[in-house]
């Protein structure tokens, strides 16, 4: 069979036309990286003697020290953390349940929600780490203000998630009871915990793993846990203790997402659907088998238990608990009135730093994340080696928070923006990767099937096959990673790593509170414009 | 129109008068509604899309907020209550959706039970630990809707005609004086909405209580109901036996006869 002639005189039609938006795009786009390179004073030399260090550092590194004192300190270190994410999970997860209700425009009244929001909002607003910081100022060196600082973190991240998952759901079965006349609390038993309670159980178990991270982060502001000797070690120039901690916090992280993941399994999949029992006064319902009724409550047993053991070690002194909010507010009345002049000092200059740290780090973050997604897609690498050693990478690169690779990268690129632009590309692996790999997975069999049976080589089954089933979740995902990293770039002078962080850290220093006070501002706005960009962004073009 | 009846004697009488609901204020979706309804069985509501026969049922339950007028059941004015009398009046209200609203990730007899929630502490509901002689009862509902295998079924596993025999069952369950049902069948085959209907009859009848059905199948509205109801923008242009309902009515209802041939 023949097709029939093309219609004579029209042009004739190429397949693939060139895409002249796409190459001014790309042109821009490779503008931009070296313009910002240029401002952030990253060179060619400066990255190679690096490298030339950092063979030396890790040098230093290995073998990793095993010494039976450097045990102690760590085993202690770990605990103390494990009880600070133990408790600030704990009291994050209960608090944000009413505050995430309360946020959801769907059940509330709206001048409720827009309170609730507001306290989401301030609560999600700053890096745990400045938070940190401000609480060890309010409440003293320790595991408390740690504590707090995670409160705080995970307060705001799960109340949000919360909300939107109650927004999210059908509102029919609510209006059914309604109409039976059920009272808000039996509504919201009934009707809104059924529909929202798998998404609820992944996000808390999520929470635990992600506050067992954090809590390494806190320590390095004085918060306690891991991450205090974290911080000694390195100040000690202890590299090989610090491979140590590095490689139990990995471990830990590990464990605790196999945790999470088994959390999940026993509450998440199925809901229970009960036993019906036979009894004199008729058929009778139960709505766990004795069996499910055992496994809750030896659950919830090691769960009370693992919190009453946290709470026990974990000092907290009451005087200073109830001390906090005057102190903090003391804070806050220091900083008053703002020194507005040092913004064309410093301020003005940090910050654009900190927006080139964060976008140059999430493009190579980019880069260094996508071979890794495809070493872990199964449908793209059949290999199981392959697939291991990539979400290998992937746990161990998010495990370690971008703070402890910018301690790591300073020590080997020295102090300055190029550190942070590591540490963020290295930490945002993981995320994005992860990402990635999953909306590669869930790519369509059908197209790459019909290329590959078409005989396309590799590429092209990528370029044509996948591509265009995953760009909007690459785009998406990557426009979310960038929004994370402009608030992880903002600290990541706190330990040298370039950005607002070190104009932070030396007003600070210096008790310069007036200065401190417009740092603060000017991060709670760039990370509030940082975030309406990125909505709008994603509600027009995703 | 006939006169309205006189004598509204009967305890479970629904009195309706002069009801108006207005969502835009000055275009009114109910314009003057006045209607007794005291005898058991289905009573069939018909007319246009977009007439208000939703607005009306919802307005009676008070999902909607009636504008003006009264509605009074059992010598209340639902029109009036709020908050907890509200909640209270609710209970004896029971209802039945198009699309079934039932609770997908609960089991069908918890959906069942939902229709105590009025009646029972909230801790109840919280530990599913209902009174024995509510879980007897919704097993023996189970029994008489034809679901009794299905009691530990999640909801999202069973067929629309299933779902909406638990709807009927979670109405029931409420111990209602009257049953709304807001289009019960459209979402369901012809030979399920018989099923539906004839189910919905028998709690009517059994019961002794008043169905009030929205439907746009004028069939199975005159095969079912005792009364028929016909509204035309806002109005009742027909309230009457089915025998009664002619060709002339279902013009004046829906406009324009080409549509019956
Ligand atoms: N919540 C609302 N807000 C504003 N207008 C509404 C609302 N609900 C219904 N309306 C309007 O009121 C009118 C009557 O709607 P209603 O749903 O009561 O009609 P209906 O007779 O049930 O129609 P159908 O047979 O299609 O279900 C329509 O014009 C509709 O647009
Ligand atoms: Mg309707």
């Amino acid at each position: 069979m023949s097709a029939p002639p093309l219609a004579t005189g029209s042009l004739r039609a190429r397949a693939f036309p060139p895409n002249w938006p796409l190459r001014i795009g790309a042109a821009l786009f490779l503008i931009y990286v070296g313009y910002a390179a240029r401002i952030l004073d990253i060179r060619w030399e400066r990255f190679v003697q690096g490298l030339d260090n950092g063979a030396k550092f890790l040098g230093r590194m290995f073998p990793p020290n095993v010494a039976a004192d450097k045990m102690q300190l760590l085993l202690s270190g770990m605990l103390e953390s494990l009880q600070i994410a133990i408790i600030a999970t704990a009291a994050g997860v209960l608090l944000a349940l009413p505050l995430g209700l309360f946020a959801a425009r769907n059940l509330m009244p709206l001048p409720v929600t827009i309170a609730a929001r507001g306290v989401i909002a301030l609560c999600r607003t700053f890096h745990p780490v400045i938070v940190a910081i401000l609480f060890v100022k309010a409440v003293g060196f320790g595991a408390l203000a740690g504590v707090m600082a995670l409160v705080i973190a995970t307060l705001g991240f799960i109340a949000k998630l919360i909300a939107e998952a109650i927004e999210e759901m059908s509102m029919k079965p609510i209006e059914a009871l309604r109409a039976a006349g059920a009272p808000f609390l039996s509504v919201v038993t009934m009707g809104v915990v059924p529909q929202v309670l798998p998404r609820f159980i992944g996000f808390a178990a999520y929470q635990l793993d992600s506050n067992l991270r954090n809590s390494a982060l806190v320590g390095l502001v004085g918060g306690g846990g891991i991450g205090a000797t974290l911080f000694t070690a390195f100040q000690r120039f202890d590299y090989d203790f610090v491979l140590t901690i590095i490689i139990a916090i990995i471990v830990t992280v590990m464990a605790g997402e196999v945790l999470s993941a088994f959390m999940r399994r026993i509450y998440q999949d199925e809901a229970p659907s009960g036993i019906v029992v036979e009894s004199p006064a008729g058929r009778l319902w139960r709505r766990f088998t004795p069996l499910e009724r055992g496994l809750r409550l030896a659950f919830w047993s090691l769960a009370a238990l693992a919190l009453g053991w946290s709470l026990q070690t974990i000092e907290v002194i009451p005087e200073f608990l109830y001390d906090a909010p005057e102190q903090t507010a003391d804070l806050f009345a220091r900083m008053w009135p703002i020194d507005w002049s040092y913004f064309g000092k410093t301020v003005g200059e940090a910050l654009v730093e900190t927006l080139h740290t964060a976008t140059l780090g999430t493009i190579l973050a980019i880069l260094l994340a996508t071979p890794v997604a495809l070493m872990c897609a199964r449908n793209v690498s059949p290999s199981p080696w392959v697939n291991a050693i990539g979400r290998f990478i992937l746990v161990a690169t998010r495990s370690i928070h971008t703070l402890v690779w910018a301690l790591l990268f300073v020590a080997v690129f020295g102090p300055g923006a190029l550190a942070g632009v590591m540490a963020v590309a290295v930490h945002s692996i993981g995320f994005t990767g992860k990402f990635l790999s999953e909306a590669i997975e869930e790519a369509k069999a059908g197209p790459i099937e019909a290329l590959r049976a078409a005989g396309a080589s590799r590429l092209s089954v990528l370029l044509k096959g996948f591509w265009p089933q995953v760009k909007p979740a690459f785009l998406a995902v990557s426009l979310f990673r960038w929004d994370i990293n402009v608030r992880e770039s903002a600290v990541l002078g706190l330990v040298g790593a370039g950005g607002l962080g070190v104009a932070l850290q030396a007003s600070m220093d210096n008790l310069y509170w007036d200065q401190v006070g417009l740092v603060l501002l000017v991060i709670f706005v760039v990370v509030v414009v940082t975030e309406i960009v990125t909505t709008t962004i994603r509600s027009r073009v995703i | 129109m006939s006169a309205l009846p006189v004598a509204s004697g009967h305890s479970r009488a629904l009195v309706i008068r002069n009801l108006v609901k207005e969502y835009r204020p000055g275009q009114p979706v109910l314009r003057d509604i006045s209607l007794t309804v005291s005898e058991p069985g289905i009573v069939a509501i018909i007319g246009p899309s977009g007439t208000g026969k939703s607005t009306l049922i919802r307005c009676i339950n008070r999902l909607v907020d009636p504008t003006s007028g009264s509605i009074v059941l059992g010598g209340t004015d639902l029109a009036k209550l709020q908050g907890e009398a509200l909640r209270q009046a609710r209970r004896r209200l029971g209802m039945v959706f198009q699309e079934y609203n039932l609770v997908e990730r609960l089991t069908v007899i918890e959906n069942v039970l939902c229709g105590r929630l009025g009646y029972v502490p909230v801790w109840r509901a919280w530990t599913r630990r209902f009174p024995e002689a509510d879980i007897a009862r919704a097993f023996s509902l189970l029994d008489s809707v034809g679901l009794t295998e299905f009691a530990t079924r999640r909801a999202d596993q069973l067929s629309g005609g299933q779902r909406q025999r638990v709807g009927i069952a979670r109405a029931v369950m409420q111990d209602p004086d009257l049953v709304l049902a807001d289009e019960p069948t459209s979402s369901l085959d012809p030979k399920t909405s018989v099923e539906i209907m004839e189910l919905l009859a028998k709690v009517g009848r059994e019961r002794d209580i008043p169905v009030l059905v929205n439907i746009h199948n004028v069939a199975l509205a005159k095969r079912y109901a005792l009364r028929i109801i016909g509204m035309s923008k806002g109005l009742v242009v027909y309230d009457g036996p089915p025998g009664g309902l002619q060709d002339t009515h279902l013009a004046e209802i829906y406009g324009g006869e080409g549509w019956m041939e």
